[in-house]
């Protein structure tokens, strides 16, 4: 082999013009996954960003005065807003732990628009977060479940169950 | 090539600088002042979300469940006797007790303190008196009111504090204006 070939190639070796350095992509990979770790760890933090970040709330929110307020919801009359039946409620819960009754109830409820279904939770707690009882399972706690980095639209009712004579609250989660 | 240094980012400056990018945001994150009181967008769906509460409790209070006269905020009112409650003192009689426990179990637990007022009409001009008392409200607080009808017959207990006004003409006595105060602690 030529000894003028060997050095044009060392030359080109050498050659190092318009390159990006190996370091600088190391480097700069390391920052965005910082970016990317930052992101998932604050999940908050790109929240009010996010497309649907505001809809769920007034969604729960109707969803939540239907259950507490109207007779097709869970109030006992029309006349008596917040004064919720025991029946409905059971009604409400088998239908909202069955499949396919709950897609069903969840566009009655209003949270099915086009292609956007939105998921739904509802539950009836006594104030300190603990479910209500009926014997051993919850009276109510019906729906889907939301993870952990879902964005979730919640509303508290206070309703009055009357055959208990008890107030309790109605937790209504929203959630893409 | 190697001893080349032009345009290079170190791979330990980048690790150092996503380090302090990293601690930096947390720090911001960690440290802003978000109080109960601070406003913001959030704040007011909190305030609607508290008037939202305060207006259901008035309601549930004001239902007379089947086999009773009066609701227990009606009750109440009639059984009171003209003083105010301050923060966690024994509140007597029985239905003024039992407005207050619920009040203090569905707000009180949560971190909301509330103030429970009286206000209606007298002969000098609109009184407004306090039943429940925690102190002076925050600047954000939410007031939510419900009216209650009293009549003739019903027995207001305190005569000196809340008059009949129209005499003995027809059964109506006089209109509460129930204002229940909420603010987050």
């Amino acid at each position: 082999m030529n000894i003028t070939i060997i050095m044009s190639i060392i030359r080109k070796i050498q050659n190092d013009a318009g390159q990006v350095s190996l370091d600088y992509l190391t480097g700069i990979t390391i920052f965005i996954l910082a970016f990317i770790f930052l992101y998932n760890i604050l999940n908050s933090l790109l929240l009010p960003f996010q497309y649907n970040s505001d809809e769920v709330k007034p969604l729960a929110e109707r969803a939540a005065i239907i259950l507490a307020e109207s007779s097709d919801g869970l109030a006992a009359s029309a006349t008596s807003p917040n004064i919720i039946d025991e029946t409905k409620i059971i009604q409400l819960n088998s239908d909202l732990n069955d499949p396919v009754i709950y897609s069903d109830k969840r566009a009655k409820l209003g949270l099915v628009n086009g292609n956007l279904k939105y998921n739904m939770n509802v539950s009836l707690r006594y104030f300190n977060y603990s479910l209500y009882p009926n014997s051993s399972n919850p009276l109510m706690s019906g729906g889907a479940i939301p993870n952990d980095y879902t964005n979730v639209g919640q509303t508290i009712r206070v309703v009055y169950l009357s055959q208990d004579s008890k107030p309790l609250m109605l937790l209504v989660k929203v959630w893409i | 090539m190697i001893r080349n240094e032009n345009a290079q980012l170190y791979t330990v400056e980048g690790i150092a600088s996503a380090m302090l990018l990293v601690l930096v945001v947390i720090f911001v994150v960690k440290a802003a002042p978000m109080t109960p009181n601070t406003s913001s967008a959030a704040h007011q769906y909190l305030a609607a979300q508290l008037e939202t509460q305060g207006q259901d409790l008035l309601i549930i209070l004001d239902y007379t469940p089947e086999g009773s006269l009066n609701s227990p905020l009606k009750q109440a009112i009639l059984d009171w006797r003209g003083v105010q409650f301050e923060g966690q003192s024994p509140v007597r009689p029985q239905s003024v007790n039992y407005t207050a426990s619920i009040l203090k179990e569905v707000m009180g637990d949560a971190g909301i303190a509330y103030n429970l007022e009286l206000s209606f009409d007298t002969h000098t001009g609109v009184a407004t008196y306090g039943m429940l008392w925690n102190g002076k409200p925050s600047d954000n607080a939410v007031t939510v009111s419900r009216k209650i009808i009293l009549h003739d017959d019903d027995g207001v207990v305190a005569t000196d504090k809340i008059p009949d006004m129209d005499s003995n003409a027809t059964r109506f006595y006089n209109i509460v204006d129930v204002r229940l105060t909420l603010w987050r602690m």
